[in-house]
């Protein structure tokens, strides 16, 4: 047998170190990854920092949805509360059993605002006022007429969105908002259902999300069974919080268990419809309205009809 | 008139030898094809953030061209002694001052002509149709806003010694009226005296040159305002310039040029 050059033995030995320490870290690497979520770019440059960002783009989302009329920080300033039922306006709907829009206000089939508000304090507070010939002038050259983005212009809100999603991944509202608006006006459920599923991934626990998530299946897809088992999942989720959570978010329950009445009604299941709503009704802002159904439900049971009763939203 | 143009067209061959204009629209370009890549939500008719991003860099690329290539102008021409042999010869100061303001105002248009077409070929490349009433509006209250710039910087370069003095105060004064100069008299409310009044003043002083960004009615397909007012727009930005102007030729006149 030939001798080996320790010269060589020593390059051979360093390259197998070498080789066998690169597999090696690279596998760890990999299973580490597959453990934990992609974190992003702007995680990887902005670290923590990047939430700071995440609300100038949700605005910036408004902003295009007005088709860039909105008031600037000075209006603002001056029109604080008038500001607070634009800006706060998805905490509005949360409070409502049947939400609408995730703009934070009710719209018609073109946009339009559909809330009380909107003639007055919203249109108001939006739009800007000149004090003097100057400022007039000046307007001249400014947006002054209060639209809302329609007919699939809606699409133009979802870039500030996603960026705002990469930004703060924990803010449900972003999910929510841009679901809502994909499976909605712009029918693309798949995508709507990958924000939601993005969202999930982030925040397991969140009963919001699977309550949107039940809502696609049931209104986009027609899986009752499936919306039913994730609206269950979304009941139990809001029941795991804390006792002050779930007294501060009564209406999210109440929101999730009329939506489950609403849906064993449509499958004939009267009694379990009625328990749903029962149990809704003391959380409810509107009880007058749950009654409502839950009368409209026993009378057409003791009637003898599958007939879906009418509700007032 | 011969001679002012003789000054002004070689301001524009010193655009065009520098390196500025090329490596602002290379960025631009860059920039704006890498949003353009990017797929949000399988939607390729998304297209607003494109066209905000592009005209953002646009505002951002022409005004520091404008300022940049403004502010070295005459302190170029002491600091090589060539303002000499050009006042030797049947040049008057306010012909230089002239010159060069056209020279530099001709140079800006020729980059701004330049990124709007780009502009245009990226929007076209998502939206069926293209607006070009409202481009052509949007670039000309552009174009007569620079106006304003370029002589509000010609200023600043026979008051001030440094040439970067004098554009860092200028895009700062430029960037301050942009972000609040229509908010002035918001603020001014607010204020107690002396202050209020102080705020007032500056409001009806200041040159509101952010009057002519229309940016937020392009990006969202809103009209632009009319005829009318973006001729009166333009006689506003020609009166400042003027006064501008008049106000650098009074300094210019009795300046020394010894460095």
């Amino acid at each position: 047998m030939r001798s080996v050059s320790p010269k060589v033995m020593f390059i051979f030995l360093i390259v197998l170190a070498y080789t066998l320490g690169t597999a090696t870290y690279l596998r760890a690497v990999n299973r580490a990854d597959a453990m934990r979520p992609d974190e992003g770019a702007f995680k990887k440059l902005l670290g923590d920092g990047r939430r700071l960002f995440a609300g100038q783009f949700i605005e910036m989302a408004d902003v295009y949805f007005h088709s860039g009329m909105y008031p600037s920080i000075f209006d603002r300033a001056n029109n604080a509360k008038a500001t607070k039922a634009v800006t706060s306006a998805v905490d509005e709907h949360s409070d409502q059993d049947y939400p609408d829009d995730h703009t934070g206000h009710k719209h018609d089939e073109n946009g339009n605002c559909q809330h009380d508000e909107h003639d007055d304090e919203h249109v108001k507070a939006m739009t800007p006022v000149a004090e003097n010939w100057l400022e007039s002038f000046i307007h001249r050259f400014r947006i002054t007429k209060h639209t809302h983005l329609s007919n699939g212009n809606e699409r133009e809100i979802l870039p500030w969105l996603k960026l705002a999603i990469e930004l703060d991944p924990q803010t449900i509202e972003t999910y929510t908002t841009a679901a809502y608006w994909l499976r909605r006006d712009l029918k693309q459920p798949d995508q709507a259902e990958l924000v939601l599923r993005e969202g999930l991934r982030n925040n397991p626990t969140n009963y919001e999300l699977l309550f949107e998530m039940g809502l696609l299946q049931k209104e986009n897809r027609h899986d009752h069974d499936r919306a039913r088992n994730l609206w269950l999942a979304a009941l139990k989720c809001w029941q795991l919080q804390s006792e002050e959570a779930r007294k501060e978010d009564g209406s999210s329950f109440s929101k999730i268990a009329s939506n489950l009445g609403e849906l064993e009604e449509e499958d004939g299941h009267h009694e379990q419809a009625v328990t749903y709503f029962e149990q809704a009704k003391p959380h409810s802002p509107n009880p007058e309205a749950i009654q409502g159904w839950i009368d409209r439900i026993q009378t057409a049971a003791k009637a003898g009809t599958n007939a879906v009763p009418v509700q007032p939203r | 008139m011969n001679t002012v143009w003789a000054l002004a067209t070689v301001v524009i061959k010193e655009l065009y030898r520098r390196k500025d204009f090329y490596v602002l629209f290379v960025l631009t370009a860059l920039v704006t094809l890498a949003a353009l890549s990017v797929n949000f939500f399988n939607d390729t008719k998304i297209v607003r953030y494109v066209k905000d991003i592009c005209l953002l860099l646009i505002w951002l690329s022409t005004l520091i061209i404008a300022i940049v290539t403004t502010a070295r102008q005459i302190p170029a021409e002491k600091e090589n002694r060539t303002i000499f042999p050009l006042l030797a010869k049947p040049v008057s100061r306010g012909q230089v001052i002239t010159g060069k303001f056209l020279g530099c105002w001709l140079a800006s248009g020729m980059a701004l002509l330049v990124f709007y077409v780009f502009f245009v070929i990226v929007t076209g490349m998502r939206e069926p149709h293209l607006q070009w009433v409202a481009y052509t509006k949007a670039m000309v209250l552009h174009w007569m806003m620079l106006a304003v710039v370029i002589a509000l910087t010609l200023l600043g370069s026979v008051i001030f010694s440094a040439v970067s003095a004098n554009a860092t105060i200028c895009l700062i004064a430029i960037f301050g009226i942009l972000f609040v100069g229509e908010h002035l008299a918001k603020l001014a409310v607010k204020q107690t005296e002396p202050m209020r009044t102080l705020t007032y003043t500056m409001f009806y002083c200041i040159p509101h040159i952010e009057l002519f960004d229309v940016r937020k009615q392009v990006v969202n397909d809103q009209p632009l305002p009319g005829v009318i007012d973006c001729g009166l727009a333009s006689l506003y930005a020609a009166a400042y310039t003027g006064v501008l102007l008049n106000g650098t030729w009074l300094v210019f006149r009795r300046k020394s040029l010894s460095t």
